[in-house]
């Protein structure tokens, strides 16, 4: 007998309800849950910012590099947004395109070949699919899986070119590439959530923010000044 | 999962004593971010001019009601890369002081024009306002997240705006947005007198 099913030798009230068919699951297997919720929210050591300074975790890095640099994130949330126009099926697509293109614009780096003037392409790619978000352009099928694997390629390259790995490149790229997809995929779901009239709007100004960020950044690349 | 627990679930979330403060230091949210986020909200000229161009667009409805809103951000971004650039422009605090003042009367006269005619001042005042955020990027801050600061902070006063403007569609909420409109332009034109 397990020990779950036997009240004399159960002293855990926790784990009995996660025993698959045991005899918790209805309303003391909820309140376990709630209750290992709130004890896995209350630790205090939960978070490990930073972790990739010791090198003890460079796939944590690598997505943690890509979703919290707006250099990164934004042409991937211009992508999703982009591709959500098309529907599920799109979002979809673009979602392995986004990864293959970052494994591309890594890939190549690793292979020899780097382009500093990534940065500046970034920029305008940003401008261009913000832009093109903002005013609802009609985009031909054909082109936006070419977007979705440029823009990707863009982005994973700077993140070589700007951002060395700490650790092994291999882990670090591969959490990057994770990164691209999670952070591609969230901003597709959220888009596609609903039908509504005002979420069209919503993804325009989105749009017009991107591109408003890639104006800025791209006119202090070009321009003298701070 | 019920809404009562995915509610229950946040709350703990945003009670949890851990932060993950990974990648974005302390040193980018007081130099990038945040300084850019809080620029817009730090100044009643700001505020109140953001404000206005929200319910002016939701006043006019579709399609400036989101039309403003997409446009104000990008030419408001020109506006700033030239201002972080150091180009000069003239009569600064007199034109974002003027944005309040002209837009604020717009809102409380209803005043209807057509979509090109409510771009034409809406883009030079966001040149103006785009400028200042600029001209006061600190120096050691990310560009990228101070532009990704107060363009986000800039597009939620307009969300703001859009908001009370919305209330338009009745008797007394019209008031409620001339009455709004009047209180812009009266900051508009106390700046200007200061």
């Amino acid at each position: 007998m397990h020990a779950w099913n036997n009240p004399d030798r159960c002293t855990c009230t926790v784990s009995a309800p996660f025993s698959g068919n045991g005899p918790g699951l209805t309303a003391g297997g909820s309140a376990a849950r709630r209750w290992l919720a709130t004890a896995g929210f209350l630790l205090p050591l939960a978070a490990q910012a930073h972790g990739w300074g010791g090198g003890h975790s460079p796939v944590y890095s690598g997505f943690m590099h890509i979703i919290t640099n707006p250099a990164y994130l934004l042409p991937l949330a211009a992508i999703a947004l982009l591709a959500s126009r098309g529907g599920r099926r799109r979002v979809l697509l673009s979602q392995f395109l986004v990864a293959a293109g970052v494994v591309l614009g890594t890939g190549a780096g690793l292979a020899g070949f780097v382009w500093h003037g990534v940065i500046i392409a970034n920029r305008l790619f940003l401008i261009l699919a913000g832009l093109l978000v903002a005013a609802a352009l009609p985009v031909p099928r054909m082109v936006l899986p070419g977007i979705a694997l440029g823009g990707a390629l863009l982005s994973g390259h700077e993140l070589l070119v700007t951002d060395p790995p700490a650790g092994h490149a291999v882990l670090f790229y591969s959490g990057a590439v994770l990164g691209a997809m999670a952070a591609h995929g969230a901003v597709g779901a959220v888009t596609l959530l609903s039908d509504a009239p005002w979420t069209r709007v919503a993804v325009r100004i989105a749009g017009s923010w991107i591109a408003a960020i890639g104006v800025i950044y791209a006119g202090l690349l070009f321009l003298p000044g701070k | 999962m019920s809404a009562n627990r995915y509610r229950f679930l946040l709350t703990l979330l945003l009670l949890s004593p851990a932060l993950a403060g990974a990648h974005i230091t302390a040193s980018d949210l007081n130099g990038g971010f945040l300084v850019g986020f809080l620029h817009p909200l730090g100044g009643i000229d700001h505020v109140a001019a953001m404000v206005a161009v929200g319910m002016w667009g939701a006043q006019l409805g579709a399609p400036a009601l989101w039309a403003l809103p997409v446009v104000f951000p990008l030419i408001m971004a020109l506006g700033g890369a030239a201002g972080a650039a150091g180009l000069p422009l003239p009569g600064i605090e007199t034109g974002i002081a003027s944005s309040g003042l002209l837009l604020g009367l717009a809102v409380l006269c209803n005043v209807r024009v057509p979509l090109w005619v409510a771009m034409v001042p809406v883009s030079v005042f966001a040149v103006y306002h785009g400028f200042a955020h600029g001209v006061e990027m600190p120096a050691q801050s990310q560009p990228l997240l101070y532009a990704s600061g107060f363009v986000l902070a800039t597009g939620l006063l307009h969300l703001c705006g859009i908001a009370i403007g919305l209330l338009w569609r009745w008797p007394a909420g019209q008031w409620v947005v001339r009455a709004s409109g009047g209180l812009v332009a009266g900051v508009g034109g106390f700046l200007l007198l200061a």
